[in-house]
């Protein structure tokens, strides 16, 4: 099918259907008989309300057409273009950035058209919002800082609630986990709402209704992070977000102690219940600096001690409040216990600069152990050596 | 419990053309279980909840929203994931098939053949373009803008693969002229914008040729200079983005042009240990999470310029040893599943670092061998994927580091052969 052609058919698509609310890329183009007689005149094509479907065999004609009328337009002087001339590089580079936002000419140009108020900050924030429905897109870094720019743009902070944000990175959480850009996207938006929380409640925040806002908002993504990591316990990148969010709730509100306390135990039974996730213990090293960090009395040496042991017993017994069986993930789970008690050892040897002899001894048996369950244990037996 | 895994992130520009596809001349398992309808479970939506011919319709296309590869390792369960290469291959080449790649490589470039590059040079028609993919690929359209990345893998693997002449190099050279702009930044293909992850490419390719002469060195010097911000970091262009990248891009080119003068190196250095998290790893921005790529572009800025003080070479080695899974290959974070290009982010690192023997090369040596394209050549992310030349290099260049033998020796801090960096008279900042 030529080129021109079909990107003529998605940019009328584009152009005429300002309500797509989602876009998917289809394996398969679909017949004209599957296509809705309203939307036939699209195929291949795919537009059922506002659910747009692009053939993935498609998609590189498609750029290709597009590119051809991108390149042929001076996207670099905008200035000295026409009406005309401006019209067409915005839907040219539209049809390329909704299929491959990684493309950074034609994403700079749309930054050079909002600047030269061709092109509203808000109609562009709602194109990215559509084409991040798409799995493959929102692992775009570009796309994101896209974003971020356009949210940046007025000297007075984020044009839209930042609430927003948030769910819109909660979606893509969803599309494609463990998705790099898309949760630093999240961890800006938690970092300008700490700013807010300690600013004076007078000043204009983002969440209308000030600092109290912003600290409400702030505990509110802190509550959603404990309570999505309970639904995937093995994405890191949320757990990591999860740390932020920690962070950020702690040194807003005080009580330190209290709340790292209250959520390393927390963290326990979900190590304790579900056996075998390195993302959930290295969460679990994460708060143990954090408590060292704290001082003494938020999490005692002793008390680690008991809980590996737990964590070891319950998956060479099978006891506890875990309903795993297989023998992998239960041996797995005996190694991650271990390397965390190496882990805490070595954290306190690093806190106080030297090792006495139960710390030593306390290394070696992490090793050993190790040595005995673990897939890969190339590296402790070199520790073990080193200590002899 | 878990959610499904997708492949591996690679950051833009340091990434190959984003679509994984499996390869459909080599056996791969079909997907196990229930495939799952992710957005129908994940999100209210009461205009396809009910049922009328139009919700029908998208229905039947939902389940194939998802490309292929992505859908086959969402279905499987966490255990499986975590051990996994995509399992049953029968035969697994044993060496590394040099001749193949370098053939493969070569294909990617639909131009002109050095043959008939003198006869084509002189046409008016001619432009110089050097794909580096075929073109009327899917990859071709979704990685032209990064052309000029392309060319620097391609030509690195094939130097290491003792085969530097299979690329035409005055060819190359006209071609990266042509992506210079007048600020001295380099574009990543003809008529794009200049930005750093374009512009240590192009400086790559000359200096391994020996032609910063075909260039404006002091442009290049002053593009760069312009991207430093007050805080040390580099924005990647002139639009903001910032990134660990965009500052070992910065110093890395600086360091090969021995213009280091001209940024301000200490403050680099403050951005860049910003940048270091609880587990000894690095991430792309201060409080990011530690990625093995981001631990590459961390460890070799600081080596470059003699600040590796600053890295707890011990916590950050006992980190990236455990990017090593059950079957050799390595990992970029914690539970996800093992990629090719790894060999190279978690294995520069350990080099740097002093460490490589921590972990099991034999083992990593095998899983580099087993990515192999048997057939067309070229080396995947992991076994029974599409081949491309990002993860070419990168497997090629982890075997180096690895002492395979028949190859050139790679350094670990630029990812060049190290026959060019001595050339240049840049110190070995290693530790093999």
């Amino acid at each position: 099918m030529d080129s021109h052609v079909l990107y003529d058919t998605l940019r009328t698509i584009l152009n005429t259907h300002l309500d797509i609310d989602e876009l998917g890329l289809l394996p398969l183009p679909p017949t004209p008989d599957e296509l809705p007689a309203a939307t036939r005149q699209y195929h291949p094509f795919l537009l059922v309300g506002t659910k747009l479907g692009v053939p993935l065999d498609y998609v590189p004609v498609v750029l290709k057409g597009a590119n051809a009328v991108f390149m042929r337009l001076p996207h670099a002087r905008l200035e000295e273009a026409g009406e005309t001339v401006v019209m067409a590089l915005e839907e040219a580079t539209r049809v390329i950035i909704v299929l491959n936002p990684e493309c950074n000419t034609a994403i700079n140009t749309r930054k050079k058209l909002v600047l030269a108020n061709y092109l509203p900050a808000p109609t562009e924030l709602r194109l990215l919002t559509l084409l991040l429905t798409s799995p493959r897109n929102t692992k775009s870094s570009t796309a994101w800082h896209h974003r971020r720019w356009l949210l940046q743009l007025s000297p007075h902070g984020p044009t839209t609630p930042l609430a927003n944000e948030i769910a819109l990175c909660h979606r893509t959480a969803n599309l494609y986990p463990k998705n790099y850009y898309a949760w630093n996207h999240r961890h800006w938006v938690v970092s300008v709402l700490t700013e807010h929380a300690r600013r004076s409640e007078t000043v204009d925040s983002p969440c209308d209704g000030g600092a109290a806002a912003a600290r409400a908002l702030l505990q509110s993504e802190y509550g959603a992070m404990r309570e999505w990591v309970r639904g995937n316990v093995g994405d890191h990148s949320g757990v990591q977000h999860l740390e932020r969010c920690l962070v950020a709730v702690v040194g807003v509100d005080g009580e330190e102690k209290e709340k790292v306390r209250e959520h390393v135990e927390w963290v326990r039974e979900f190590v304790a219940a579900y056996p075998g996730h390195e993302t959930l213990w290295c969460h679990l090293r994460f708060c143990a600096g954090l408590a060292r960090e704290l001082g003494a009395g938020v999490v005692g040496l002793a008390e680690e001690e008991t809980f590996v042991r737990r964590c070891v017993e319950e998956a060479e017994t099978g006891k506890g409040a875990m309903t795993e069986t297989d023998p992998v993930v239960l041996a797995r789970q005996r190694m991650l216990a271990w390397a965390y008690q190496l882990w805490v050892v070595r954290l306190g040897k690093r806190v106080t600069g030297h090792a006495d002899a139960t710390t030593r001894a306390r290394e070696r048996e992490a090793l050993e152990r190790i040595c005995e369950v673990a897939e890969e244990p190339r590296y402790y037996r070199l520790q073990l050596e080193q200590l002899d | 419990m878990d959610r499904p895994q997708a492949g591996g992130h690679k950051p833009h520009g340091i990434a190959r053309g984003p679509w994984r596809r499996q390869r459909q001349t080599t056996h791969v398992p079909p997907p196990t279980g229930q495939i799952p309808l992710y957005q129908l479970e994940q999100r209210n939506r009461p205009d396809v909840t009910q049922l009328s011919s139009v919700t029908l319709v998208i229905l039947s296309h939902r389940s194939l929203w998802m490309d292929r590869s992505e859908r086959t390792s969402s279905a499987k369960p966490p255990s499986q994931v975590k051990n996994g290469t995509n399992g049953t291959m029968t035969s697994l080449p044993a060496t590394l098939l040099s001749d193949l790649h370098v053939q493969y490589i070569k294909s990617l470039d639909t131009i002109v053949p050095p043959s008939e590059f003198a006869l084509l040079a002189s046409r008016p028609e001619f432009t110089g373009i050097w794909p580096l993919q075929k073109k009327d690929d899917l990859e071709y359209w979704l990685t032209e803008h990064l052309r000029v990345n392309g060319v620097y893998w391609g030509l690195t693997a094939l130097d290491l693969m003792n085969n530097i002449d299979a690329l035409e190099r005055d060819q190359v050279i006209k071609y990266l002229q042509d992506c210079q702009h007048e600020n001295g930044g380099f574009g990543g293909h003809l008529n794009h914008d200049p930005h750093l992850l374009y512009t240590l490419s192009a400086i790559q390719i000359l200096v391994t040729y020996d032609r910063l002469d075909a260039i404006d060195v002091d442009k290049v010097v002053s593009y760069v200079r312009s991207l430093q911000l007050p805080d040390g970091s580099f924005s990647g262009d002139e639009w903001g983005e910032i990134d660990i990248r965009f500052c070992y891009c910065a110093i890395s080119c600086m360091s090969l042009l021995k213009r280091l003068d001209a940024i301000d190196v200490p403050r680099t250095v403050e951005f860049v240990v910003r940048c270091k998290n609880y587990d000894g790893g690095f991430g792309s921005q201060p409080g990011s999470e530690s990625h093995a790529a981001m631990v590459f572009c961390g460890v070799g800025a600081l080596a470059i310029v003699n600040a590796l003080h600053h890295v707890d070479a011990d916590l950050l080695g006992w980190w990236l040893c455990e990017r090593q899974l059950g079957n050799g290959g390595l990992n970029g974070r914690p539970q996800k599943l093992e990629d090719v290009c790894y060999s190279w982010w978690v294995l520069s690192a350990l080099s740097i670092l002093g460490r490589v023997h921590w972990i099991n090369k034999e083992k990593l040596i095998s899983f580099i061998l087993s990515a192999q394209d048997t057939e067309a050549g070229g080396i995947a992310d992991r076994p029974g994927d599409m081949a491309d030349v990002f993860h070419t290099l990168f497997g090629v260049a982890g075997l180096s580091l690895l002492g395979y033998p028949g190859l050139k020796s790679v350094d670990p801090v630029y990812c060049m052969p190290k026959h060019v960096i001595q050339r240049v008279g840049l110190a070995e900042r290693y530790r093999v």
